[in-house]
């Protein structure tokens, strides 16, 4: 069975806003009180999904260190190993 | 004198031509396999997955100019499309064939799914019966090395026992168990060729959560198993080699492949038996490729039947949010189903089905649980919230998938395009593709299904994909048969019209039925090893 066809939607805000900008980060760390518009919630989705949007598309800093691992405890990122064969059978141990 | 000399040319290393190459060397016969990939490394194609930012089954195994394929992601990069329908299944082209990305369930067919015409009055009757097959079904669970209950036939009488116990169901399994009690729902342990235990020099399972695009400890079985068996017993296996052309001799008999190489060089393999096992695509378009003044409807085609009645099990997906956490994203992709609905006196009205229960959450339909991931934190939640959130969405995503029996249909098939063609010369594969009204039946019937199953979860939030997905299963574009003015392989899987040819895979289904066609195509490739054989003698 094909699993896995996904591929990511458009996103509706535009190109521009969805990249994590140098310029937008050279200004945050001079005035962290300024308004550098989506870039924190760019930052803490690229930290959690391990994804970012570059300038040619999706691009991928890590799928294994994505915080998102962290808060799914249940789990583990796909490709490593989960334990003992049979594990999935019971709740988690979390 | 040729480049590639050997008793057997077998043209591609997936399942069906790694199984006869190992079953044909190991009985010393001298074989030779063209597989138009190369050698996949499985750790830097675990490495791929990791670094690809579109986690589709392919993405391990990328396309390139010298071994092109289609793509999940975009259905018209090596297909070109001409509708009604977009046709979504794909392939590989490596080593070990398709079954690098393969979910590795082992179903059988059922009986009547041999004798759908007489039974059930739709498509046609094969050319054998289950009963012919069953001895070479027990043999390729053996082969393959399958674990499944071995008390529970699955409408499928055995003849003999899985060769090891069963992957033991998930705790989302017990939980769809647990609110189906008493409905005609009944799940079943999925039979599937991955190891519960170790011991066949592979080893057991342990739950990466990734057998597609790729299990990268080899538990789960792959062709690259049967191409090593064949090799230690001489078979000489030529990668990154793409036949080109068949070529016809004296009294219709196929003479040699032509062949091309990544590097541009070209030569000539020759033998005394010549076995097709490239898939459904690339089968068919290979022989209606080498079309000649004295066969201008091409190779094996005196039926005009080679490319026509392409089928797939049209899926309907589904998913939602349970009320309690079940635990997805652990263990192996799926590992039960609800197989009842794969027969029965309604397949005359709408075609069988088969619901997949999934263990993978929402990661077919939506990319989860990263998209859900970059989701929560755009709605502005930071920190232990937007931990807590992740955490309670994802632990709740189930998905249920149900493929359909599609009739095969003359006029669903894959022809050459008049345009495009590869760095070989071969033109691109033109599919046209229609799912008819019987499907549409069937897909109906399947978001009932998935409705009525979500509901007795008490899952909320259900949505049904518009429209049908692939399943991966390409199936019928060289049909079997008793007529040779109907069909373009016998009952033995030998063309009607070259006395040396062979084709294998799942090309050769009359009918597609509803279980997932690998372990067909294992008890099938195995069947033909005695003919194949005997072909050497005359």
């Amino acid at each position: 069975l094909a699993i896995s066809t996904w591929a990511p939607p458009p996103s509706s805000s535009p190109a521009s806003s969805r990249w994590v900008r140098a310029a937008d980060l050279a200004r945050l760390a001079a005035d962290p009180g300024t308004s550098a518009g989506t870039l924190a919630t760019d930052i803490v989705a690229a930290w959690y999904s391990g994804l970012y949007e570059a300038r040619g598309g999706l691009a991928t800093i890590s799928l294994a260190s994505a915080l998102l691992w962290d808060a799914l405890d249940f789990t583990k990122p796909p490709g490593f190993c989960g334990g003992a064969t049979g594990y999935w059978a019971d709740a988690p141990l979390a | 004198m040729a480049d590639i000399e050997a008793d057997v040319i077998i043209v591609g290393s997936g399942i069906s031509g790694a199984l006869l190459a190992a079953k044909l060397s190991v009985a010393g016969v001298k074989v030779a396999i063209l597989e138009a990939g190369a050698r996949v490394d499985r750790a830097e194609a675990r490495q791929r997955f990791w670094n690809a930012p579109i986690r589709v089954p392919e993405c391990p195994y990328p396309p390139t100019p010298e071994a092109n394929h289609p793509i999940s992601n975009d259905p018209n990069y090596w297909y070109r499309q001409t509708g009604p329908d977009t046709f979504k299944s794909t392939y590989l082209k490596v080593v070990g064939g398709t079954t690098w990305h393969w979910l590795g369930t082992c179903l059988r067919f059922v009986p009547n799914d041999f004798r759908l015409r007489t039974a059930h009055g739709r498509g046609l009757d094969w050319p054998i019966s289950y009963d012919e097959l069953e001895p070479f079904y027990s043999e390729a669970e053996h082969e393959i090395g399958v674990a499944g209950d071995s008390n529970e036939s699955l409408g499928s009488p055995r003849s003999a026992g899985y060769p090891m116990p069963a992957i033991p169901q998930t705790f989302l399994d017990k939980a769809y168990a647990r609110a189906l009690a008493g409905t005609q729902y009944e799940l079943r342990a999925t039979p599937q060729a991955r190891n519960s235990v170790g011991g066949n020099g592979r080893p057991a399972c342990c739950g990466n959560a990734s057998c597609i695009p790729i299990c990268p400890i080899g538990a789960k079985y792959d062709a690259t198993v049967h191409v090593s068996v064949a090799e230690k017993k001489g078979a000489a296996l030529h990668a990154q080699t793409t036949a080109a052309r068949i070529e016809i001799g004296a009294e219709g008999r196929v003479s040699a492949v032509r062949f091309k190489r990544w590097d541009g060089s070209e030569g000539v393999a020759r033998g005394k038996v010549f076995v097709l096992a490239a898939h459904a695509i690339e089968t068919p378009r290979l022989l209606l490729h080498s079309r000649s003044e004295a066969l201008p409807n091409g190779v094996a085609n005196s039926s005009d039947q080679v490319g026509r009645n392409l089928m797939d099990h049209p899926t309907q997906l589904s998913w939602a949010l349970s009320r309690e956490p079940v635990w997805p994203y652990r263990g192996p992709l799926s590992t039960s189903s609800i197989e009842k609905f794969r027969h029965g006196a309604f397949r005359k009205d709408r075609p069988a089905m088969r619901v997949e229960i999934g263990n993978d959450g929402w990661s077919w339909p939506k990319g989860a649980p990263v998209s859900t991931a970059t989701e929560l934190a755009r709605q502005g939640l930071r920190g232990r919230a937007l931990d807590t959130a992740l955490r309670e969405h994802a632990s709740r995503h189930v998905r249920l998938a149900s493929q359909v029996e599609q009739l095969p249909d003359p006029e669903n098939r894959i022809t050459l395009d008049r345009g495009e063609k590869d760095m070989y010369g071969v033109p691109l594969p033109r599919l046209a593709y229609r799912l008819d009204d019987y499907v549409r039946a069937g897909l109906a019937a399947a978001r009932a299904a998935h409705a009525e199953i979500f509901g007795r979860l008490g899952a909320t939030g259900i949505e049904h994909r518009d429209a049908p997905e692939g399943a991966g299963h390409i199936m019928g574009t060289a049909r079997m048969g008793n007529d040779p003015k109907g069909s373009v392989v016998d009952r033995n899987l030998r063309s009607h019209d070259h006395p040396n040819l062979f084709i294998l895979g799942s090309a050769v289904f009359p009918t597609g039925a509803t279980a997932n066609p690998t372990l067909t195509i294992a008890a099938l490739s195995l069947r033909s090893c005695e003919s194949v054989k005997a072909a050497l003698t005359h």
